[in-house]
């Protein structure tokens, strides 16, 4: 790319925020909520793939909120009759457990802590990797090379057996906890491509000579050379 | 060169270090001690006070009242002699119980994980060679398939059909009692009787995901120009094939490998409580079930060297494909 057109644009983005007094700030936020939220939203929509996906995940939500709302009868022992099979008594749909509780119910009301789980066990590895990847992407060098290091090591733990280990260990009742646990060590791969992506977007823009200047450009020369 | 094989080296013993050091933090770490019930309970039934300490040190090769440095001396001292405790409900030294276990958790493993790459990219370079045809379509269904379908639900499908309505395969176990523990064809068509089950189920939803990556990296490295040099060059179909696109779309995959095999021996855990496959996982949640430490930690280390060890061997042979590697142009070995 060169470097003249990156200026321009630029300029083009300073000039209608700062310069042009018509434009309210009520007008720049409806315009970046277009282009930020809902021209990708609709892109994703259109999609089926991404219905399909918003539609299970909705279905999971949809019986978080009829647990926490409280529609649907909390598990107990000896509430319906023992070993009904699915579909056989309709006001117990999936059926019943030995102890005669209701299946329905113990699936409904595990939702919301499932639901945290995975939300804290997602963020958890989301920030890690992001952390973890841009760091050694950005710095490059020993910074680069340690963190690598890091990562190659976590991943060389088995993963599955190591969440037993610290499940048993630790016991966490927490369901942030236990999302935690159970994705302690996923963040070294997604970390290695977060890396990937910021160590691109690095040397594109020390090329393009974009809006960090020159400040970190003699490290940056570096690094690209090595790519 | 010399420096890339010294590092992988030196990586192989800090991640064996680490782990071990981890286990031992582990054991400090349990909830009050894993010994401490075990210990009141025979302080309880009149055991004197010596003898309980010193069987406790047994168990683990850790002596309660040491300073903590000493323990941990004297745990790494024990791992490297090879000494990982003894196992509370077995009753045997856990060295003993896994080296009976590993070696079938080691087959299936690797059986399995050849298939997996041998499969996959077999079925995605003609995938990629017929993109967009018949045979594409109907591989990609049936590999997303294949790949939303978690390998456990496979395994119990698998069991509950071969296993248990057809009676063609054995249900549990390694091998069947009534064969001898040597080496000879009894125990060898008994050996894979039982493993068929366990293998094919591990390998069918990889095999899946490994081909569509495949697929993609292909299709991808035929759109280079090299190959389009390579074709007006007039270099035969062949080689083009397997010179120049097939190497470059494994490379990925390979970079792949370690996050792949790491899974694969962890849900080994999984598996073999399925197939009551008396592998290293198997004895994983049996030493769980029955609050057993030394025997847990050591499947743990156990599973952990395998691991780091199979990586290695990884390493070694990655260089091989792509030369890059050991000239030490790329820091990116996987």
């Amino acid at each position: 790319m060169k470097p003249t057109e990156t200026d321009s644009t630029a300029v083009d983005w300073r000039g209608d925020s700062a310069s042009s007094p018509d434009v309210t700030r009520r007008e720049r936020l409806k315009e970046t909520y277009e282009a930020r939220v809902r021209t990708p939203a609709l892109v994703a929509w259109s999609d089926w793939r991404t219905r399909f996906g918003l539609l299970i995940i909705g279905g999971y939500v949809l019986m978080a909120l009829v647990a926490v709302l409280g529609l649907w009868r909390e598990p107990s022992t000896s509430q319906a009759p023992r070993l009904l099979g699915p579909f056989a008594d309709m006001s117990y749909p999936l059926g019943t457990t030995q102890s005669g509780v209701d299946l329905m119910a113990l699936i409904i009301h595990s939702t919301p802590t499932i639901l945290i789980l995975i939300t804290a066990g997602a963020v958890w590895a989301t920030l890690i990797a992001v952390v973890i990847g841009t760091v050694a992407g950005y710095k490059g060098g020993s910074v680069d090379r340690g963190l690598m290091s890091f990562s190659d090591l976590v991943m060389a733990i088995p993963g599955l057996p190591l969440v037993i280990i610290l499940a048993v260990t630790l016991n966490p009742e927490n369901p942030v906890v236990l999302g935690v646990i159970i994705n302690i060590s996923y963040w070294a791969g997604l970390g290695r491509s977060a890396r990937r992506c910021s160590r691109s977007a690095r040397t594109t823009t020390s090329r393009r000579r974009g809006r960090w200047g020159s400040a970190r450009r003699v490290s940056s020369s570096r690094t690209s050379s090595r790519t | 060169m010399v420096n890339y094989y010294v590092r992988r080296t030196a990586r192989v013993f800090v991640t064996i270090f680490l782990v071990a050091s981890l286990t031992f933090g582990l054991v400090r770490l349990l909830p009050g001690g894993p010994f401490t019930l075990l210990r009141a309970q025979l302080l309880r039934q009149g055991v004197p006070a010596d003898e309980v300490d010193a069987r406790i040190a047994n168990l683990q090769n850790i002596r309660p009242d040491e300073p903590l440095w000493m323990q941990y001396i004297d745990y790494m001292t024990a791992l490297v002699q090879g000494n990982l405790g003894e196992s509370i409900s077995l009753g045997e030294p856990v060295v003993s119980v896994l080296a009976k276990a590993a070696p079938w958790t080691v087959f299936v493993v690797l059986v399995s994980t050849i298939l997996v790459f041998v499969v996959g990219i077999f079925l995605g370079s003609l995938q990629a060679y017929w993109e967009g045809g018949r045979f594409d379509q109907v591989v990609t269904g049936v590999s997303i398939s294949m790949m939303s379908l978690p390998f456990y639900v496979v395994a119990v499908l698998l069991l509950y059909v071969f296993a248990y309505q057809f009676g063609w395969l054995p249900t549990a176990g390694t091998i069947s009692n009534s064969v001898d523990r040597s080496l000879s064809l009894p125990f060898v068509v008994s050996a894979l009787k039982h493993s068929i089950l366990p293998i094919v189920s591990y390998t069918l939803g990889a095999a899946g995901g490994q081909a569509l990556a495949m697929r993609g990296n292909s299709i991808q490295v035929l759109g280079n120009d090299y190959v389009q040099v390579a074709r007006l060059r007039g270099l035969s179909d062949g080689r083009i094939a397997t010179r120049y696109v097939a190497r470059n779309a494994i490379l990925p995959l390979y970079t792949g490998f370690l996050l792949l095999l790491g899974f694969r021996l962890g849900g080994t855990v999984i598996l073999e409580q399925i197939f009551s496959y008396t592998g290293l996982g198997y004895y994983m949640i049996t030493a769980l079930n029955a609050n057993d430490y030394p025997l847990m930690m050591g499947t743990f280390l156990v599973i952990t060297v395998a691991l780091v060890i199979g990586v290695f061997v990884a390493d070694l042979t990655y260089s091989r494909i792509d030369p890059r590697i050991s000239a030490g142009e790329s820091d990116e070995a996987y």
